[in-house]
């Protein structure tokens, strides 16, 4: 329905404006994509492919984790790596004794179905090497 | 006159310019595209750091100290000890009696419970069999972690040697220290 002051409908502009176009409708969309973008960009991280999967433990959370030092990883089968190195066990308490036990923080991302009877004896060969300090990776339990 | 014509004369170029002006809009939907492939990328391959960390001291100390470890006072002669079997199936045994599985098993436990010193109370030494997974292990200690009247040990198994196992504990910090989150 026109407005009967205004027929033309020339009105309904400011001066210097011009009509809307479909541009200015995707206009809060560009800026909601570009909220998210850069909160992705922000808050997440990336880490680099591992060997295998592991699927970590769930626990509640806990202290810091260690920002540097080795990751062993124990896959549910029982697989090890250390640096993107499939290894046997005997490999990967020998590399961590070289890389000097004292005060060496090791990670150990070990998967939650991973068993006992292979994570334990790693463990107890990593103390038998002097290698004290030891992280179990988990996941923080919601 | 001549200079309302002269005023007359100067609006078409002025016209031409703002029509000019008007048309010299960008296209949107190549930004548009870019941005949704950058979205969608990020979306897919970032990760949320959700891990925490299970301490673990594998001998006599807490993990925070990094010097030489001082070691814990040693076990009392006549210190009660218990034995804490995990079968792989959940079910949990003590000194060779079913005492339940992860849910329950704490009740039973409460009533050995050391109420005294710490160094008096019961030795408490968890033997997972070797097929126990690292969940049941951890939730088994977490639940432990509530009853503080214990000093918690976890028995190894020799490696390559099956059903032969160390008499000693290879992991002795007391109850709360030895996993700790």
């Amino acid at each position: 329905m026109s407005n009967p002051f205004d027929p033309a409908g020339a009105g309904d502009l400011l001066p210097g404006q011009r009509e809307p176009d479909q541009n200015d409708r995707l206009i809060p969309m560009i800026n909601i994509v570009f909220l998210l973008l850069t909160f992705f960009m922000i808050a997440g991280t990336f880490r680099a492919a591992e060997l295998f999967d592991v699927e970590p433990p769930e626990a509640p959370a806990g202290s810091a984790l260690a920002d540097d030092g080795p990751v062993v990883l124990i896959g549910r089968d029982g697989d090890m790596a250390l640096a993107d190195e499939r290894l046997a066990m005997d490999a990967v308490v020998t590399r961590l004794k070289n890389m000097g036990a004292q005060n060496l923080q090791v990670r150990l991302k070990a998967d939650r179905a991973a068993r006992t009877g292979t994570v334990l004896p790693l463990l107890k060969r990593l103390s038998d090497a002097g290698i004290t300090h030891v992280q179990l990776i988990a996941v923080r339990r919601k | 006159m001549a200079h309302r014509d002269a005023k007359t004369m100067r609006r078409p170029a002025a016209f031409a310019l703002e029509g000019r002006r008007r048309r010299s809009v960008l296209s949107m939907a190549p930004l548009i595209d870019f941005t949704f492939i950058l979205l969608i990328f990020f979306m897919v391959v970032t990760q949320f750091d959700r891990f925490t960390p299970v301490d673990i001291s594998v001998r006599k100390t807490p993990l925070k100290a990094m010097t030489p470890p001082p070691a814990l006072p040693a076990i009392a002669r006549g210190t009660k000890k218990l034995r804490l079997t995990i079968h792989a199936d959940g079910v949990i045994l003590l000194d060779d009696e079913e005492i339940g599985t992860l849910e329950s098993f704490t009740g039973v436990l409460a009533h050995h419970q050391g109420h005294g010193d710490k160094d008096d109370a019961p030795l408490l030494m968890v033997d997972p069999d070797d097929d126990v997974s690292v969940q049941l292990l951890i939730d088994v200690m977490n639940a432990l972690k509530v009853l503080p009247g214990f000093r918690v040990q976890i028995v190894m198994h020799e490696t390559g040697q099956a059903g032969e196992r160390t008499q000693e504990p290879h992991l002795e910090p007391p109850a709360g220290q030895e996993i700790r989150q």
